[in-house]
């Protein structure tokens, strides 16, 4: 049986002749001098590029997750909103919907300490895409990229206690409770916990990368 | 009657619930889902959650194309009728 999730490295030259007519797998990294793309079965991954930025503005401030994101309610200039952008991250993409290609959201690593094999996870999805299933792939997508293109141990997603609800659930599955600050962030009246997840590579190799393997089986009905 | 993956292919709503439940629990989700409920809004079902639910529906016969998810299929009511559907087609074919 082919490995559906098998991510394979090949570079677009512009001139690919031999390449053409190799059979893309469900999930394949193609890299390029200028141009990382992780594509599943349904979402892709894609980098940033300066056009992208007034999209991550309006998505970053939007009324649902001004408060869940980075800014916790604030309103940042564009000009910091871009600086940040870029502060302390290793790798991010833009995730994008199925065909035909639309932005959807971001993933994001950041403070990746190599020395100690810990980065942490970031991901902001468009609320129009919420219950669609498919953005789920793009997470795992980039999770899979990151256990295999540095030697982390772990993975760290912190969360306040209102935000943890929308995948608590994985905390059973994929991640484990490392954490929490108790009544450490004030939001609408009130203070939350603030929780720290991870995810570790054994975890990741028996659960979320089995679980990328199913999600790609969903590609093709009948 | 049953098909090739055992599947019954007349069950009542309940039974059908009942089986998701079990299977969800199998994966280590504890939701109930009865009939009338909508999966997010009722059970309280996160993405991880939803995302199983759909390979559960998907492993009982339903052919489902996330490209083209109907999220209609949250409601437990309109995924019994679609796998129905399915299951009744399946067997006169």
């Amino acid at each position: 049986m082919e490995e559906k999730i098998q991510h394979q490295f090949a570079a677009k030259t512009g001139g690919l002749s031999g390449n053409e007519s190799r059979t893309r797998s469900s999930a394949q990294l193609d890299v390029a001098p200028h141009e990382v793309i992780l594509e599943g079965e349904f979402a892709r991954l894609r980098p940033l590029g300066q056009s992208d930025y007034g999209y991550l503005y309006d998505l970053s401030l939007s009324a649902k997750n001004n408060a869940r994101w980075r800014y916790r309610g604030a309103t940042p200039s564009p000009e910091r909103f871009v600086a940040d952008l870029w502060s302390g991250v290793l790798a991010q993409f833009l995730v994008e919907t199925p065909e035909p290609r639309k932005r959807a959201g971001l993933v994001v690593a950041y403070n990746a300490d190599l020395a100690n094999g810990t980065v942490f996870l970031g991901v902001l999805i468009d609320n129009a895409h919420h219950c669609k299933v498919w953005p789920l792939e793009g997470v795992l997508l980039f999770v899979d990229y990151l256990f295999q293109n540095w030697t982390f141990r772990k993975v760290y997603a912190e969360t306040t206690e209102f935000s943890a609800a929308h995948f608590s659930s994985g905390a059973k599955i994929l991640f484990e409770e490392e954490g929490r600050f108790r009544e450490h962030q004030f939001f609408q009246g009130r203070y939350w916990d603030y929780i720290y997840y991870s995810l570790n590579r054994k975890r990741w190799e028996e659960h979320g990368r089995k679980l990328l393997d199913k999600l790609s089986g969903l590609g093709s009905p009948g | 009657m049953t098909d090739k993956k055992g599947v019954s292919s007349i069950e009542s709503p309940e039974a059908f619930c009942r089986r998701l439940s079990e299977r969800l629990s199998q994966e280590g989700f504890g939701i109930e889902i009865q009939p009338g409920v909508h999966v997010v809004d009722d059970a309280g079902a996160d993405s991880l959650v939803v995302l199983y639910y759909v390979l559960q529906l998907q492993e009982l016969g339903l052919n489902i194309d996330l490209a083209a998810f109907d999220t209609d299929l949250l409601d437990i009511d309109v995924a019994y009728k679609a796998w129905i559907r399915t299951t009744v087609a399946r067997a006169v074919s």
